[in-house]
């Protein structure tokens, strides 16, 4: 007998395991597949199939030509990747900056920057835009200041434009760039640079020729990361770049769909465009990834990095988190609250106190359906965020345990990635209004949508912490005469508990301030919290606007702050891309 | 003894894996024993031999492409008659190399899982907990029960780990490296329980290891296994002084290997003899009768070697060898020496009272029965 040749069975049926055998062996998975396939396939389909139909029966390419023949794509198309790139650069290094001395340093005040990611990760995206609109815009301290000292009638700096777009939508993504670079730095290797100060280097060569090199990967792959995100971004160029007539995409999509009579072939043809171009990137971000991995020397393994001694820099790097939390937390807070206390919107100034008034949060707490909209938009993100953890622990579980047939799970879970929020919105649209259910304008559609946008989410922390369950802990419940059910049940579900607490949180936070996808899904009763605040902005209300946004953002901050308390506890379960 | 009467039986197992695999394994060839009740059986060998592989297909952990393992008179897996029981009804239990204790439950609860899910469901509460406290007072852990294991050291988890693999009674132990991941002076420690406990209970354990020492000290059976086949199977005394080959012979105990041709075979005092490469001619026993002029490998271990200062004298009545010591190494209790002879380096003990130094001439001189050529294993193909 020889091994000269592999045996060719593993090449036509799968491995049996000891796990199931038969039916019992391939049915579990297969049913996942098909349940999957079912949720997020259709709209990719139904987005293909819009972009295809004419007024005539028959396919016709006609809203490609009329797209691609249409030279504002090309003027959006710019604008997007200018946006995206500069607003990746301004929130990579606010929040790299900021990660690398709370994690690796011993800079007094660190705690702040925390604080300031818990409080934004709990605030719709909606609220602080209006608040930097505020601050930099004409009425604001910036600006009014500056007129008022030199006495100019010209604003110093107009935030209507490119340039504002930029800086808010830095501002914007720098705590999450720091709350995943953090992750990086902490689990980064301290004696690799203990090494290179033992050699002789000074803390910046040390930073510059190690920390920063071996943290490289991670950089470019969050780079890419945060790009793909404000390439797809909603938030701030509705609100910024649709006044001042600044298109990109993700707007341009939008409008399709909002004017009237709605443009829906010629949208789909766009989002179907926009689809591959997303596509494509994260088909790059998953190569640099994979490539980070095998590069990685950074490990996981029980050890503290001990923080670089700043010495004298120490009062710098903490003025520079001070300055931080002052942009990022302070300012903002103060512009919501100013806004929400004053009659009307006004420079923020000393005499301006006096008239300062309670009317605008006696309207929010007086009106029962503010009451209403706060349930409605706990539950429908409850609802996603449960929804969407059950679909993803099974299939990761099957996944990560090579269950055959399940090895296409972890990829369809993947799919919605391509979606940017709007064009997910425009899809699920369409799907509503052809299909059979009167779904289009309901929660029932709104949880739908959410599940399925946030399955990559989802699946990523499920199958972390799957793959962070050693295999013999469920190979010794198997020999102790455990059936796969029980062993799921009993051994994996409970193992899980902080990943997928976690996950549930993350998703939960991110729907319940979702925006971009909710405004084209809502009906006239079904709205979410975001939505309305951003439809009282549009309306001129700002200051209601801002008042039940300040209780929202009051209320949202202790959810996030649990959040972060489990992600403390358990260091490996930090912030995913 | 037959099949039938084995607490254990193994016959042409044999597994195959498809591509390369992590552990850079080369497959099980078929391989067989039969293990009388309360044996204790280790399976020994490097890295890849097969000795986990053949470990977990008993365990049904892993599928094997043929042959076929029985357990008393229950067939649990053959390849022919389509047979194979799953793990969870094997009726086994298994001490895994990372220990596999649940985190989220306490000690007692680890040890209970067998008996609340398994083919031996004691639905009784108050047994079930009876049992429990009497397998852990066994492995010395009375007391422990409302404990997080996460609290425990090493040594301690490995003991709950331990109850739990035999708190149901089970047929068979098995046991895969578990002392890979002790420090020395536990390892000492839990290899006397480890033999101790199967022998108390009446149970066969399926030992797997690398410790060649380990495995002369506590099995009463030994397979050693390399790249996938089954090398040599007998008791740790067969192992040690009648190595089946030069493989076993280096893997198992400290010796010398010399390259050798069979001069003479076996005359009527069972010595045979063989040539040196320098021509020089030496007695020694043989393992089987391969044709005159066949290249083999003498065994001879350090502890059969007597070196005493060179007299010039020769000693025509013993086997002898004259040598230059090359490296000394104080041992305490003797001096553990490197001497060359010729183009070979032999190494052998001493006492420390005959003061040798690098460079003194030396005689090394062994019983005529203390060799014993051993054939070169063959190629293996890759």
């Amino acid at each position: 007998m020889t091994t000269a040749a592999p045996p060719a069975r593993a090449l036509f049926r799968p491995v049996p395991t000891w796990r199931a055998d038969g039916v019992a062996a391939w049915l579990p998975a297969l049913v996942m597949t098909l349940l999957l396939g079912a949720l997020v396939l259709p709209p990719v389909a139904i987005l293909v199939r819009t972009s295809l139909e004419g007024p005539a029966a028959g396919l016709t390419l006609e809203h490609y030509r009329a797209l691609l023949s249409d030279p504002k794509l090309w003027s959006s198309a710019w604008n997007s990747v200018l946006f995206a790139f500069f607003a990746t650069l301004v929130s990579l290094l606010i929040g790299g900056a900021q990660a690398w001395i709370v994690e690796r340093t011993d800079a007094p005040l660190r705690f702040l920057a925390n604080l300031t990611a818990v409080v934004s990760l709990g605030t719709p995206y909606v609220l602080t835009v209006g608040a930097w609109l505020f601050l930099l815009g004409r009425a604001g301290p910036l600006n009014h200041g500056y007129m008022a000292l030199t006495g100019s009638g010209e604003p110093l700096f107009n935030v209507y434009s490119l340039s504002g777009m930029i800086l808010i939508e830095g501002f914007l993504w720098s705590p999450l760039v720091f709350l995943m670079l953090s992750a990086t730095f902490r689990r980064s290797n301290a004696e690799l640079e203990e090494a290179a100060r033992v050699a002789g280097a000074t803390v910046l060569q040390t930073v510059w020729h190690v920390s920063l090199k071996l943290a490289r990967p991670a950089i470019f792959g969050l780079f890419l990361f945060v790009f793909i995100r404000n390439i797809e971004s909603f938030d701030v160029p509705v609100l910024i770049g649709t006044p001042s007539r600044i298109n990109i995409l993700t707007t341009d999509i939008y409008l399709g769909v909002t004017q009237t009579p709605p443009r829906l072939g010629f949208a789909s043809a766009y989002a179907t465009v926009l689809m591959v171009i997303v596509a494509g990137l994260l088909y790059l971000y998953g190569r640099l990834l994979r490539h980070a991995d095998r590069h990685a020397v950074v490990t996981g393994k029980g050890f503290r990095p001990r923080p670089f001694a700043l010495g004298r820099y120490r009062r710098w790097a903490s003025a520079l988190i001070l300055a931080n939390v002052m942009i990022l937390l302070v300012l903002p807070l103060a512009a919501i609250l100013w806004t929400a206390l004053s009659p009307f919107i006004r420079p923020m100034t000393l005499s301006g106190l006096a008239t300062l008034t309670l009317d605008n949060f006696r309207v929010v707490v007086d009106d029962p359906s503010s009451f209403r909209l706060a349930i409605n938009t706990l539950a429908v993100s409850a609802a996603a965020a449960t929804a969407c953890m059950s679909l993803t622990v099974i299939a990761a579980w099957l996944h990560v345990r090579r269950w055959p047939f399940a090895g296409l799970l972890d990829q369809l879970t993947s799919v919605p990635l391509v979606f940017p929020g709007v064009v997910f919105g425009l899809a699920m649209i369409q799907i509503a209004l052809r299909g059979p259910l009167p779904l289009y304008g309901t929660f029932t559609l709104i949880v739908f949508a959410f599940t399925i946008r946030y399955l990559p989410y989802g699946m990523r922390y499920a199958f972390n912490g799957v793959l962070q369950i050693h295999r013999e802990l469920e190979e010794a419940a198997g020999v102790a005469g455990a059936r796969q059910q029980q062993i799921l049940a009993r051994i994996v579900a409970p193992m899980l508990t902080p990943a997928i607490s976690v996950g549930w949180m993350f998703i939960f936070l991110l729907a319940s301030k979702e925006l971009s996808m909710t405004v084209l899904l809502a009906g006239a009763h079904s709205k979410t919290m975001a939505v309305v605040i951003f439809d009282q902005f549009a309306n001129g209300a700002a200051g209601e606007a801002a008042a039940i946004g300040f209780l929202w953002m009051l209320f949202m901050t202790g959810v996030a702050a649990a959040l972060f308390a489990v992600m403390q506890l358990r260091p490996g379960m930090g912030v995913r891309a | 003894m037959t099949i039938e009467d084995g607490a254990l039986a193994v016959e042409n197992l044999s597994r195959l894996f498809a591509v390369d695999n992590s552990h850079g394994g080369h497959g099980l060839r078929p391989i067989s024993f039969t293990l009388p009740p309360a044996t204790f059986f280790t399976l020994l060998g490097p890295s890849g031999c097969g000795k986990t592989t053949t470990l977990r297909c008993i365990a049904g952990l892993e599928h094997p492409d043929g042959g076929r393992i029985r357990s008393g008179s229950q067939v649990l897996f053959d390849g022919a008659g389509g047979i194979n029981v799953p793990v969870d009804r094997r009726g086994f239990g298994m001490v895994f190399q990372s220990y596999a204790i649940w985190p989220h439950m306490s000690v007692f609860d680890n040890v209970a899982f067998p008996l609340r899910v398994g083919p031996a469901r004691l639905t009784d509460r108050q047994a079930r907990s009876r049992r429990v406290e009497e397998v852990l007072a066994s492995v010395g852990l009375a007391g422990f029960e409302r404990r997080s294991p996460t609290e425990l050291s090493g040594g301690q988890q490995q003991r709950v780990a331990l109850a739990r693999a035999i708190v149901a009674k089970p047929r068979v132990l098995l046991l895969d490296e578990p002392l890979s991941n002790l420090d020395a002076r536990l390892r000492e420690e839990m290899r006397a329980e480890l033999q101790k406990l199967p022998r108390e209970h009446g149970l066969t354990a399926v030992y797997v290891t690398h410790d060649q020492a380990e495995a002369l000290e506590m099995s009463d059976l030994i397979a050693v296994l390399d790249r996938g086949r089954l090398m040599q199977l007998g008791t740790p005394r067969d192992i040690y002084d009648s190595p089946a080959n030069a493989f076993v012979a280096s893997f198992v105990g400290r010796t010398n290997l010399i390259d050798v041709k069979l001069a003479h075979a076996a005359g009527s005092d069972g010595l045979a003899s063989v040539h040196l490469a320098n021509g020089a001619m030496l007695p020694c026993r043989l393992r089987h009768a391969p044709p005159i002029g066949t290249a083999l490998k003498l065994n001879l271990r350090p502890e059969a070697l007597s070196v005493r200062p060179s007299v010039g004298a020769s000693h025509a009545e013993q086997p002898h060898l004259p040598g230059i010591v090359a490296r000394c190494v104080f041992q305490g209790a003797a001096m553990r020496l490197e001497i060359t002879v010729g183009d070979l380096l032999l190494h052998a003990d001493a006492p420390v009272a005959l003061g040798l130094k690098p460079g003194s001439a030396v005689d090394i001189t062994f019983a005529p029965d203390a060799g014993l050529a051993l054939p070169v294993p063959d190629p293996v193909p890759r």
